[in-house]
């Protein structure tokens, strides 16, 4: 087991694709093997040898979380995590390793770009005062509080200052979401724009990846010479009056009330 | 010492109890025997007649064929002057007081016998005690209730002293106990049992989070939770589900906290204080997880169940996360909720905290959240505050938006402490889309110009809100007609009052019918 696990960091810091793909394989290997631990959850025996079993398997399963953030594999990253946070929160006197930290700020990225925001709050409440201190942590925390808050030029600023090179791959993902919410955000608060403007305010580096963006995603954006020009398509109509729904609603008073007399 | 701490006690205690109750006999009863006989002629009366009612459905386990009576009625008669006043009895006089009330082969009465920690007992008062008991033993059918009671009452009274050694006779304890209910004959057993074993669990938990052990516990809370699900034993039920919760949020681990309260449906007739702490701890979690309306109204619910004479921490701390929530959810609380009697100390933090907000001020919100930074931490709610900075700046935005109609993006930066005019840019931009404000932002000009309020009578809103209102008084109706408890014999008072009933029943109508003619004009409106 122990040899598995050093052969597995090996590839890991070896880091080339053909690396990835053994480690992935080493890693399937290593969790079958992992079944046999009785004092990993949902057991939890308390057998003879059942600290260096957990923080075997804990190790093990935080390599797998960082291979698959390497492969950039979302599914097998929550797989992986789903396997390691019971382990976390059921044995905590296991030795604080070395990539806890990381896998677990990559946890809330991974929450984050999800969109999965009562996860989100639920996990950071999980964590101690220290685990909230470390920068690996600390990042993603500060990260939604400025997306909910809106400054969204702070994403960019955060985007120069990642605590670790895995968080590109969140970080590119959480982008084309900010985006999105960026040009939502543009069509109802200006009339126009500069396309300059737009671009820059979008994070996009060049012309035409912006014109695409465009393209794909907002047909309904008119340029006028250099101008964006949002409104166009805005119906200006009183809304009309939901008549079935107040129907219904008055029907349900009379009910309730004839109940009452 | 101990004897004469016991002898001082029971001169304490010995004054009320006759002036309170005139009819009992000249020589004044111990406090427990005096409870203990009140408690099975409650049970014995009742549950003659239950018995011969419930035998012919032999079913002994079935829904049905539970008689929720004796449950309600030890549940009462747990909460009467009586019992609380037993809760300061010593050791050495609750063991004498077995030997007085228990069968001589109860193993209750033995393993309490067994868990005395230090100090001599007196054999002389004992003696003297049991000349003084005149009715000798209880009514047989109330002896493992009684047994129950007497195994509480002994956790309770070392629980102060030795957490430890408290949480280790609770494991007695619940074993013997449950040992006596199961040989038991009496078929009324498990309802009228339920509060006084849902009583020792919460003993045991409590001892077990003093002395350290909680998560020994858990293992054992959800075995019992699963055998009281399947006994219908509510109370059991509804406190295990508590202790549950209570621990996993004291572990931070929010999301089994929350999956667990999603998977149990609480027990319908769990007593109130069970169903207020449950109304608590979901709301605590809604407000972890980000529901905050479902928060608020499990959290005002509560408040509206919780006792008003009582439990004043418990109040104090509910009151404090509504705030939160309110907060949160961008309501301002109402002022009189931080001067309520008793609670203006505790909330004053909030108070400031809630000012905060409503200014949308975010460097005094941050002041004051340093400041009083312990205060949060403690209450459990630092990591809600902390979400409330984003409502801080919606609030401010909404201040300025409403007393401007042009102002420079700069300025709205400077004014709200948002660091740079680009920043706040992106902000206003979301804030325009979330409908926080409305105006339009004109980019060459680096400002935000801000429509007029639109006239909100000629929207949908009203009627929204009327809506909201009239479900909430509607459903407190309803809950209210459920929640009506007839006295036995209201029935034949009912059949004389029929007819000033009748005419009782006229006004009714005619109110009815002018709410509904308001209803009507008003609906004519939209």
């Amino acid at each position: 087991m122990k040899s598995l696990l050093n052969d597995l960091h090996n590839l890991v810091s070896g880091g080339s694709s053909a690396d990835l793909a053994q480690a992935g394989d080493l890693i399937d290997d290593i969790k079958v093997e992992l079944i046999s631990f009785d004092s990993l959850p949902p057991l939890l025996y308390s057998t003879p040898n059942a600290a260096e079993e957990r923080s075997l398997a804990a190790s093990a399963l935080e390599y797998g979380a960082i291979v698959a953030v390497m492969m950039e594999d979302m599914e097998l990253f929550e797989r992986n995590m789903n396997q390691l946070l019971p382990i976390y929160t059921s044995c905590p006197s296991i030795p604080l390793s070395s990539l806890k930290r990381k896998v677990q700020g990559l946890n809330l990225m991974f929450l984050l770009v999800e969109n999965r925001l009562s996860d989100f709050h639920c996990v950071i409440e999980g964590y101690s005062p220290e685990d909230l201190a470390d920068p690996q942590v600390d990042f993603p925390v500060k990260l939604e509080r400025e997306l909910m808050v809106g400054s969204y030029d702070k994403f960019h600023s955060a985007k120069a200052a990642l605590p670790d090179t895995l968080y590109e791959f969140f970080m590119k993902s959480l982008l084309s979401t900010v985006r999105d919410n960026v040009a939502d955000a543009m069509e109802v608060s200006y009339t126009t724009l500069k396309a300059s403007d737009a671009q820059r305010m979008l994070m996009f580096d060049s012309v035409d990846e912006f014109k695409e963006f465009v393209g794909d995603t907002r047909e309904d954006w008119l340029y006028q010479g250099c101008e964006i020009c949002f409104r166009a398509t805005e119906v200006n109509g009183k809304t009309d009056i939901p008549s079935m729904r107040l129907i219904g609603q008055t029907l349900s008073y009379a009910t309730e009330l004839e109940r009452i007399v | 010492m101990a004897a004469s701490k016991a002898d001082s006690k029971k001169a304490d205690k010995a004054p009320p109890s006759p002036a309170k109750k005139a009819p009992p006999p000249p020589p004044p009863l111990p406090t427990i025997d005096h409870a203990a006989h009140r408690l099975a002629s409650l049970l014995a009366l009742p549950s003659a007649a239950e018995l011969s009612a419930s035998k012919p459905g032999a079913a002994e386990q079935g829904p049905a064929a539970l008689p929720s009576g004796a449950g309600r009625t030890v549940r009462r008669w747990l909460s009467s002057s009586i019992v609380n006043k037993c809760r300061a009895v010593s050791y050495d006089k609750l063991i004498a007081a077995c030997k007085r009330l228990l069968p001589a082969n109860s193993e209750v009465a033995a393993v309490i016998e067994s868990g005395k920690v230090g100090g001599g007992m007196d054999v002389d008062e004992e003696a003297d005690d049991l000349t003084s008991c005149p009715s000798g033993l209880p009514h047989r059918l109330a002896i493992p209730a009684l047994e129950a009671w007497m195994a509480s009452l002994a956790i309770n009274s070392i629980l102060s002293v030795d957490a430890a050694a408290a949480f280790a006779l609770s494991a007695n304890l619940l074993g013997a106990v449950g040992k006596s209910a199961a040989t038991s004959s009496s078929t009324y057993t498990p309802p009228a049992l339920s509060p006084l074993i849902a009583r020792l669990y919460r003993f045991r938990a409590l001892a077990a989070e003093k002395s350290g052990s909680v998560g020994a516990v858990q293992p054992e809370l959800v075995h019992a939770l699963r055998l009281s699900t399947l006994s219908r034993a509510e109370e059991v039920q509804a406190t295990l589900l508590n202790l549950m919760l209570r621990y996993y949020l004291a572990e931070k681990n929010i999301d089994a906290a929350a999956k667990l309260a999603a998977n149990t449906t609480f027990p319908e007739g769990a007593s109130n204080n069970q169903l207020c702490r449950n109304l608590y701890y979901s709301g605590r979690i809604g407000a972890l997880r980000l529901e905050y309306t479902e928060a608020f109204s499990k959290l005002t619910l509560c408040l509206r169940k919780a006792p008003t004479n009582s439990g004043l921490a418990f109040r104090v701390v509910v009151n404090k996360l509504l705030v939160v929530v309110q907060c949160l959810s961008g309501e301002i609380p109402p002022r009189d909720t931080f001067f309520q009697a008793g609670m203006i100390k505790h909330l004053k933090p909030y108070l400031e905290l809630v000012t905060c907000v409503r200014r949308g001020d975010l460097t005094t919100f941050s002041t004051v959240v340093d400041k009083h930074s312990a205060v949060f931490e403690q209450d459990g709610n630092a990591s809600l505050i902390g979400r409330l900075r984003h409502t801080v700046v919606k609030a401010g935005l909404r201040t300025l938006s409403l007393s401007y109609s042009r102002i420079s993006l700069a300025d709205i930066a400077q004014r709200l402490g948002l660091g740079s005019a680009a920043s706040a840019e992106y902000i206003v931009a979301k804030s325009i889309r979330d409908g926080v404000i409305d105006g339009i932002i004109n980019h060459e000009g680096q400002f935000l110009e801000c429509k007029e309020g639109q006239e909100i009578y000629s929207t949908i809103e009203p009627s929204v809100a009327f809506n909201r209102r009239i479900q909430w008084c509607l459903e407190t109706h309803n809950t209210a007609v459920k929640g009506l408890r007839y006295p036995e014999d209201a029935y034949a008072d009912s059949k004389k009052k029929k007819k000033k009933g009748e005419e009782d029943e006229k006004t009714d109508e005619e109110i009815a019918q002018e709410i509904e003619e308001e209803l009507a004009e008003e609906e004519d409106e939209f």
